[in-house]
């Protein structure tokens, strides 16, 4: 057994290295951001779905050691590929080919004795142990108690007290890790078989002193309240609902402006800029990509803080305790209803917020899912397109026509979502036993500023980091096949377009560009949906955000009526094909375009937030197929029964 | 047969290991003869030495074994061993006492020690007495050194109830120094 | 053999039959109740076992969902949520 083995040998001049082992809520989080602040790096885990956080940590004589903070795990006995990683990790004793000079293992004081069941599971490696005990001032407000020397003397491994906000259990565990070869061993490790720990647990604990806490007083009187089967939901809803609301009023705001200043940015490009297709270049691809990205930031830093709120004071866990009958009927549990809420604003911090499942295959199943939301970004698409299908005065009954398909339509992601989250979680992976739900519901507790701050920071930085470049390269891409082939003064000419009239010869560029080319050569695909050639352009351009697809359609539209750009799509007629002189937008089409959009994965930054998470390509792609499929097929259904009913 | 147990290890001395169980109404002093699986352990020179106190019991393993090895088995013999008839131990023990008071001085009672400024080590043990020498603030100060002497005799005699009196060395700073306990490594900041 | 293979070959007592059992599922008040053992013993008991709902351990049901499940369980100081899948492999006595 590996109890015989001794660890690895170190050689080389690399920093010492450290991992930290824990239950999920153990506050190891809060520890790992303590000591390596804002130097973490993340990334994945090679092959799996699991985040790996890997930070600096500066001790007393400005050396360096590396901590690693370890997925949250109850055992040693993997259940999820978290818990997969972490026995790996620990049994190698190395970790991205670098050894383990030391394990620092989080027990939380609250519930030592199952606490203890871990720490006798990681004694049986041959790692140097030492142990924080986190909670001790929650053990004593809830009536109980310890004697820390006691604990430390009867497990042989020293424990070191640390509470969070005060820093002298850091500066001592920093002191501790510039000297491992001091960190005591116990004499044998104890036994893991269930009785046999069990009474080496009772000992210990007896030898200790330890009296068990009572129940926390504040959370059940909270709870009471909370969890009440019908205050609670009352409240839960309107929590969901303020959580929502708060993405619209304050991120929505941040965004214009971004907007705004990106869009004058841009005039300023191309007024200063003397050749043109430079200042295009610069103004709608360069600029524009650039503000493509950062308009995403607000959502991103404003949906992280809250469920970082939520998270970190306690409120996840009960939210997802009211929706996992829920969440279950698609085969999810509940703390996958954040996820998912979160991507009605935006899928790209919903996709993000998926960290929080511990199974990989509900992480994968959630982010399936997760576009088919109705996100914020459809809103303007929607919009116009329901404008132009059903008059606003129009009304169902008491509801108006316009607020009900609207309605509708957010209705059909959702239960799209669950659906497909469903087939998901069925076919992905062989293994038989499906991961039991459990979850801990913590003691409320004060976020920490800086957790939360952390939190923010890291998901923003993610995103800039590897979607940025995705998103440039998509809008620089697209900006070139619908400038290209460029147009000069002499072909305005020939085609009779007044090189003065901006309009006419950005309408002139597009009708003639290599995307148009795009558009024409796929129209036999659309064709069966409605769709003419300029719309397709517009499905094109919409890949890089889908809000572009009404700006795109706007140029077009505008060439033909600078006026009133509704009314000429409205008007707008078949050039070529089978139905040439008909409208373009007749209802059945304009269903069949709502439907396309309710279902397309259009958003390259979706595509490459699900590369980050999941550390592959395979996800995005499968994603990016069936959904393009599924988007298809419900459009062309969506137009035989509109059009059935014309 | 299942009973609370754990190991603890036993200052300056590698092979030793002393096994906090419940010990019943086993008489407290060195083990002539063990019960159960133990005895053998004894007779084959598995077990070099093995003490009986209140609530531990104290064994040695002959140099050439280690604890990784036989400390299963061993954990096993004492549990089933306590509850069994069959043992032979001495009415008490100096060596014995000797260790108990280390233990109590330099780890069950070392906090309490040094939070009273005091800085006790043992200085000799006979059967049923023991000398320690309360070294710092307690030695010049009555009232704090009375408290530390009732403590000190009181968690003593709890572990070895033969324990007649707990004396003071008479000169404040014993001759030679003692090995501090790696204990101290442990402390609390 | 690693430490996951050693760890998962722990057996989680199958609880034998005893009188005045139920399952952690089927208690319908919030009394405390002494935990016996598990209905079978496999990876998920050992997981339940590693959560703290040791045999001799005392659990108590907290609350239950609006839609009745899952259950809230006060177990070693903590509260964790079970399904009432996970919950009916629990036996225990009733205090």
């Amino acid at each position: 057994m590996s109890c015989h083995a001794e660890p690895p040998i170190r050689v080389g001049t690399a920093p010492p290295r450290f991992a930290l082992v824990g239950s999920p809520n153990a506050g190891k989080t809060t520890l790992f951001n303590s000591l390596t602040g804002l130097r973490a790096k993340t990334g994945n885990y090679p092959g799996v779905t699991v985040a790996r956080y890997e930070g600096r940590h500066i001790l007393d004589d400005d050396s360096h050691v590396t901590i690693e903070d370890l997925p949250g795990t109850y055992s040693l006995d993997p259940m999820s590929p978290d818990e997969q990683v972490v026995a790996t990790v620990l049994e190698a004793g190395t970790s991205g080919d670098e050894p383990l000079d030391g394990l620092i293992v989080l027990l939380d004081a609250t519930n030592l004795r199952r606490s203890l069941g871990l720490l006798a599971q990681v004694q049986q490696l041959p790692h140097p142990i030492t142990v924080v005990l986190t909670f001790t001032d929650e053990l004593a407000r809830r009536g109980g108690s310890v004697d820390v020397l006691a604990l430390s003397r009867a497990t042989g491994v020293r424990f070191i007290p640390v509470i969070a906000g005060d820093k002298r259990g850091v500066a001592s565990l920093s002191e501790s890790m510039g000297d491992v070869a001091s960190w005591p061993k116990p004499m044998l490790p104890p036994p893991t078989d269930p009785s046999g720990v069990a009474d080496w647990a009772t000992s210990v604990l007896d030898s200790a002193s330890f009296r068990a806490p009572g129940s926390d007083k504040r959370t059940s009187r909270i709870d009471g309240v909370l969890l009440h089967p019908v205050w609670g939901t009352v409240i839960f809803f309107v929590t969901m609902m303020a959580f929502f609301q708060v993405i619209f009023s304050v991120a929505a705001p941040m965004q214009d402006g971004i907007e705004t200043l990106f869009a004058w940015l841009g005039g300023v490009a191309r007024a200063n800029i003397p050749v043109a297709w430079l200042s295009s270049l610069v103004a709608d691809a360069l600029l524009a990509g650039v503000g493509g990205v950062l308009v995403f930031l607000p959502q991103i830093a404003l949906l992280f803080l809250l469920i970082s709120l939520l998270e970190g004071s306690g409120y996840l866990s009960r939210a997802a305790f009211l929706m996992d009958r829920v969440m279950g009927w698609a085969g999810l549990e509940g703390r996958a209803f954040v996820a998912l809420l979160s991507s009605m604003a935006c899928a790209i911090p919903g996709i993000m917020a998926t960290r929080t499942l511990p199974s990989a295959k509900d992480r994968i199943a959630t982010m399936m899912g997760a576009p088919l939301m109705t996100c914020s970004a459809r809103l303007p698409v929607y919009v116009l397109l329901i404008g132009m299908l059903v008059p606003g005065d129009l009304r169902f009954g008491p509801l108006g026509a316009q607020g009900a398909i609207m309605f509708g339509l957010y209705l059909l992601g959702a239960i799209s979502a669950m659906l497909s989250a469903w087939f998901f979680k069925k076919i992905i992976g062989r293994s038989g036993v499906g991961l039991p739900f459990y979850m801990e519901m913590p003691s409320y507790r004060l976020p920490r500023g800086r957790t939360i701050a952390v939190s923010v920071w890291d998901a923003c930085k993610a995103f800039l980091k590897k979607v940025t470049s995705i998103i440039m390269l998509t809008t620089i891409i697209l900006w070139g096949l619908l400038n290209f082939p460029l147009r000069s003064d002499a072909d305005l000419q020939r085609a009779g377009i007044d090189s003065r009239d901006e309009v006419a010869v950005k309408a002139f560029v597009i009708d003639n560009s290599i995307a148009a080319g795009i558009g024409r050569a796929v129209s036999p695909v659309f064709e069966p949906l409605g769709f003419d050639w300029r719309i397709n352009v517009g499905v094109l351009s919409s890949l890089a955000a889908r809000e572009v697809f009404v700006s795109t359609l706007g140029q077009v539209a505008a060439a033909e009526d600078p006026d009133d750009p509704v009314a000429a799509l409205t008007n707008m007629t078949h050039t070529d094909g089978a139905h040439v002189g008909e409208k373009v937008f007749t209802p059945s089409t304009v269903a069949a375009l709502l439907v396309f959009f309710v279902y397309a994965l259009q958003c390259m930054s979706t595509l490459g937030v699900m590369r980050r998470e999941t550390g592959t390509w395979k996800w995005p792609v499968i994603a990016f197929v069936y959904m393009g499929g599924l988007a298809w097929l419900m459009a062309w259904l969506a137009k035989l029964v509109v059009g059935g009913m014309a | 047969m299942r009973k609370p147990i754990h190991p603890e290890a036993v200052t300056g001395e590698p092979q030793a290991i002393r096994w906090v169980v419940d010990t019943g109404d086993l008489p407290v002093g060195e083990v002539l003869h063990a019960a159960g699986t133990l005895g053998p352990m004894m007779e084959y020179g598995v077990i070099t030495r093995m003490f009986v106190e209140r609530g531990s019991v104290w064994t040695w393993l002959a140099p050439e074994h280690t604890w990784t090895d036989r400390g299963p088995r061993i954990r096993d013999a004492v549990v089933a061993g306590v509850d069994a008839d069959g043992w032979d131990v001495t009415d008490g023990s100096a060596d014995l006492l000797r260790f108990i008071a280390d233990d109590v001085v330099h780890g069950q009672l070392f906090t309490f020690i040094t939070s009273h400024g005091g800085q006790i080590s043992v200085v000799d043990a006979t059967i049923d007495a023991v000398v320690l020498d309360f070294g710092g603030a307690c030695a010049d100060c009555p009232a704090q050194g009375q408290t530390l002497h009732d403590r000190v005799e009181v968690t003593l005699r709890a572990r070895y109830p033969r324990l007649r009196e707990v004396s003071k060395l008479a000169s404040s700073h014993s001759a030679a120094p003692r090995p501090r306990s790696p204990l101290h490594l442990l402390k609390r900041t | 053999m690693t430490l996951a293979e050693h760890l998962g070959q722990r057996q989680c007592v199958a609880a034998g039959g005893r009188a005045k059992t139920c399952s952690l599922a089927e208690l319908g008040c919030d009394c405390p109740a002494k935990i016996i053992g598990f209905t079978s013993d496999d990876q998920i008991s050992r997981r339940l076992f590693d959560l703290g709902f040791a045999p001799g351990q005392v659990a108590a049901l907290v609350r239950r969902a609006p839609m009745r499940d899952p259950m809230v369980f006060n177990v070693g100081g903590s509260e964790i949520v079970l399904r009432k899948r996970e919950a009916s492999r629990i036996v225990v006595e009733q205090q």
